[in-house]
């Protein structure tokens, strides 16, 4: 049992000899590159997340400028619409009134026109009564006794019929 | 009989060889240790030059692991270029204590002689971090806890390289002790058998039967030591350097 215990020097010294050797020759080819490789996909994957982070706060960035836009947008349109409401209800007063102006000067022709008429139609009326009445009144005083009296007095009855006709 | 199975694996020298009048003859453990070295070093290499797959994700895994979970929380990110040091260490440890179970195969670290060389060799990275780390003078002064009287120093000062020895020294005997046990639990229930089969042939057959349920239990146990060893040895190689390098 005691060899068990008794360290040997020949295999201490391999023993270190071969496991500095493995650690040199495994650093330069094995560990090394490996390293190296998971150095570089950690920086990837980091470039990486802080790209994807920039993008999200571009995206983000886009989107409040776009809400931004698209509520000027919508209070432009807001304003349009009311501007237009505005010039809307401005032409539709005008065509009105350009209406009831139309409609006021068609009513004052129409009067005058009728006036003109009634006025006429009074002469006219005038007229042929006069002479109905000059008629009946030569067929009356025909039967009476002096033509001036009748005269007196047909130019008597004209006057009253023309009075109760302005009447 | 146990004593004659696991010295005659030290004991064989195969190649007889002198260093300045020492003897550095290759024993059976020398060759097998430079075999689990050859095989790592085709092995290792040839998964990191993968492209992809299981081989490669394993080894780029293994690698974060000693990183992550060993090199950088002890001694931290300055560390990180002694990752290498600590993949291999683990890697070979791992090797050579799963290889070991393999039938007529070596358990090279059941040797005193190959976990005191690692030991010898963890001693010298923690000796290398810490005059890296704060030089020569620093080094020596990190023996001294700061605010000790001036009287205490020398006092101090030995206790505390006794103290990293005797860390170093503990690294190597519990690797040591742990594989050997679980060999010699083995061939003690093995050599059970034998004893009742001594006795008589139907004690032997009959024996062997919990004899080959006990010894399944303790090959298991066997893995889960194996690789928890390992692990040990990696980590608390990784402790008293990052100690020693950020003492006081």
């Amino acid at each position: 049992m005691k060899t068990l215990l008794e360290p040997n020097f020949g295999l201490v010294f391999w023993t270190i000899v071969n496991f500095l050797i493995l650690v040199f020759l495994l650093a330069k080819f094995a560990w090394k590159p490996i390293i190296k490789t998971l150095d570089e996909r950690e920086k990837k994957i980091k470039e990486d997340i802080s790209s994807a982070q920039l993008a999200r706060e571009e995206a983000q960035k886009i989107k409040q400028e776009m809400e931004a836009k698209l509520e000027d947008i919508s209070s432009q349109s807001i304003q349009k619409l009311k501007e237009a409401q505005a010039i809307a209800d401005g032409e539709k007063q005008k065509i009105i009134d350009e209406a009831n102006r139309q409609a006021g000067a068609l009513i004052e022709q129409a009067k005058a026109e009728i006036d003109a008429q009634t006025q006429k139609a009074i002469e006219t009326l005038k007229a042929q009564m006069a002479d109905t009445t000059l008629l009946a009144l030569k067929k009356i005083i025909t039967k009476q006794e002096d033509e001036k009296t009748s005269r007196a007095q047909v130019q008597e009855v004209l006057k009253e019929i023309e009075e109760k006709a302005n009447k | 009989m146990i004593q004659e199975i696991l010295e005659h694996h030290i004991l064989d020298h195969i190649v007889d060889i002198k260093l300045f009048g020492l003897d550095i003859s290759l024993t059976q453990h020398t060759l097998f240790m430079m075999g689990i070295s050859v095989a790592l070093l085709i092995l290792i290499p040839l998964f990191a030059s993968l492209k992809s797959g299981r081989f490669k994700t394993f080894i780029e895994m293994f690698v974060e692991f000693v990183q992550n979970n060993i090199v950088l929380p002890n001694i931290g990110p300055h560390g990180k270029k002694f990752v290498p040091f600590f993949c291999t260490m683990l890697i070979f440890l791992l090797f050579a204590n799963y290889l070991g179970m393999m039938p007529e195969a070596r358990t090279i670290t059941s040797n005193i002689s190959v976990t005191a060389g690692m030991a010898i060799a963890s001693f010298l990275f923690i000796v290398f971090l810490s005059v890296k780390e704060n030089g020569f003078g620093g080094f020596i002064k990190s023996f001294v806890p700061g605010g000790v009287p001036i009287w205490l120093v020398p006092m101090m000062f030995c206790l505390e390289v006794f103290s990293l020895l005797i860390k170093t020294f503990v690294l190597a005997i519990r690797l040591f002790a742990n594989m050997t046990a679980g060999h010699i639990i083995l061939l003690g229930l093995f050599s059970f058998i034998f004893l009742m089969g001594g006795e008589s042939v139907l004690k032997g057959y009959i024996s062997s039967i919990p004899v080959l349920f006990m010894t399944l239990f303790v090959s298991i146990l066997e893995l889960l030591v194996a690789a928890i060893q390992a692990y040990v040895f990696t980590l608390l190689t990784a402790i008293f350097a990052g100690l020693q390098s950020h003492a006081h």
